[in-house]
């Protein structure tokens, strides 16, 4: 009996020293998990970003070496050609497209009056307050520009955005 | 025997952690990592945005490591080490480049390589090192010198997947050939409680050491680009 108290004692002591330690490294754990997702998630971002890129560059480079008309049948007409200073020419493909953002906010007026109890208005005040207005559009050009030998070979592919 | 488990465990902790504090203040051959405040105003960064980031940087403020050739000439030395580039497997070169006074000239080249992995430095560590030479250009570098410096155009790149494979495409971008998560390495861990998931970062926040084995990894990595070309120079032009 006196041997089960004092173990009862030992393990209560024991818990009250433990438990707080548990509850420590339990919000340790938590905010290191929590970091490492939010590390992760940019990871995550930068690799697509990184691998976007890498794809553009491959499909860039597997044209070089192609012939033009080939070009043409997979691309069709290009927006607009010229010649360079070697014989061989530049044709660009331009596509277009349209970012918006801001919003707009109506004007309004309040009219405040003080009128007796048989509506004779004695006073009146009108505040006016203006449209807010921060709406833009803006457009986007992306020109990909393929340099053509004179015979008619591509020799390099490069894309330009306005 | 209490004593052989007791005390030279402990003794052992002291001796390890006098030679890990020793590290800590050591640097690399040639190069060191170091912390430069940033010059982005508070109100510009983002939120985790820290107030220094690493650099790789010749010693004591140093702007070139200096090898020295006597009698050769700037074409000699150029010679040789376009030789050197060509003979290393994997290396490039990325620019030949005269001074804007034509005294002087660079040769940049670059290469990609394995730093370390999860095992040794916490993260999948890679560069895609930027090597610059300088001949001539300037008084900092006397005849028949060669000065180098690591580019500023130089990355690290890391990952927390000891499985990430690295590869770099013909236009210089880096990939994991199997799409796990990969960024840019971080010297200095980012502000608040991100900074607790950049394990491989050298520098705390506030500029302090956190990671002396991969400040040494690091230097000894880009002190073997000089160590590998001295050798190389030494056994071709002296």
């Amino acid at each position: 009996m006196k041997h089960s108290l004092v173990c009862s004692a030992v393990l209560a002591f024991l818990l009250s020293y433990v438990t707080p330690l548990f509850a420590q490294q339990k919000k340790v754990d938590k905010k290191l998990q929590a970091a490492i997702e939010e590390r992760l998630e940019s990871d995550r971002l930068f690799t697509e970003m990184q691998r976007s890129k890498y794809n553009k560059d491959q499909w860039r480079r597997s044209w070089i070496g192609a012939k033009l008309s080939d070009l043409y049948k997979k691309w069709g007409a290009p927006t607009r050609s010229f010649p360079d200073e070697n014989g061989g020419q530049i044709v660009v493909y331009e596509t277009t497209s349209y970012s918006t953002g801001g919003t707009y906010k109506p004007g309004y007026s309040i009219t405040e009056s003080l009128t007796t109890q048989g509506g004779v208005v004695l006073q009146s005040n009108t505040t006016t307050v203006a449209a807010e207005d921060t709406r833009w559009v803006r457009q986007n050009i992306r020109s990909t520009n393929v340099y053509v030998s004179k015979e008619g070979i591509i020799t390099n592919v490069t894309e330009t955005y306005n | 025997m209490k004593f052989a488990h007791t005390y030279i465990p402990a003794f052992i902790a002291i001796l390890v952690s006098t030679l890990i504090s020793k590290s800590s203040f050591s640097q690399g051959k040639y190069f060191e990592i170091r912390t430069v405040a940033s010059g982005k105003a508070k109100e510009f960064r983002a939120r985790t945005e820290p107030d220094y980031f690493g650099v790789i940087r010749p010693l004591n403020d140093q702007p070139y490591v200096i090898l020295e050739y006597k009698g050769r000439t700037i074409p000699q030395l150029m010679q040789a080490v376009l030789k050197y580039i060509k003979e290393r497997k994997g290396l490039w070169v990325d620019a030949l480049q005269e001074t804007d006074n034509g005294d002087g000239i660079f040769i940049k080249y670059g290469d990609f390589a394995t730093i370390g992995d999860t095992v040794q430095c916490k993260a999948n560590l890679v560069s895609k090192t930027r090597i610059a030479l300088a001949f001539g250009t300037d008084g900092n570098i006397k005849a028949g010198q060669i000065g180098i410096y690591i580019s500023p155009l130089n990355d690290i790149y890391s990952s927390l997947y000891g499985n990430a494979q690295f590869r770099i495409s013909r236009d210089f971008v880096v990939i994991t050939e199997n799409g796990l998560p990969f960024n840019v390495y971080e010297f200095v861990q980012p502000k608040a409680h991100k900074g607790l998931a950049y394990p491989e970062s050298v520098f705390d926040q506030d500029g302090k050491i956190v990671n002396p084995v991969n400040k040494r990894i690091i230097e000894d990595f880009y002190d073997s680009y000089v160590t590998d070309l001295k050798n190389y120079l030494d056994e071709h032009l002296k």
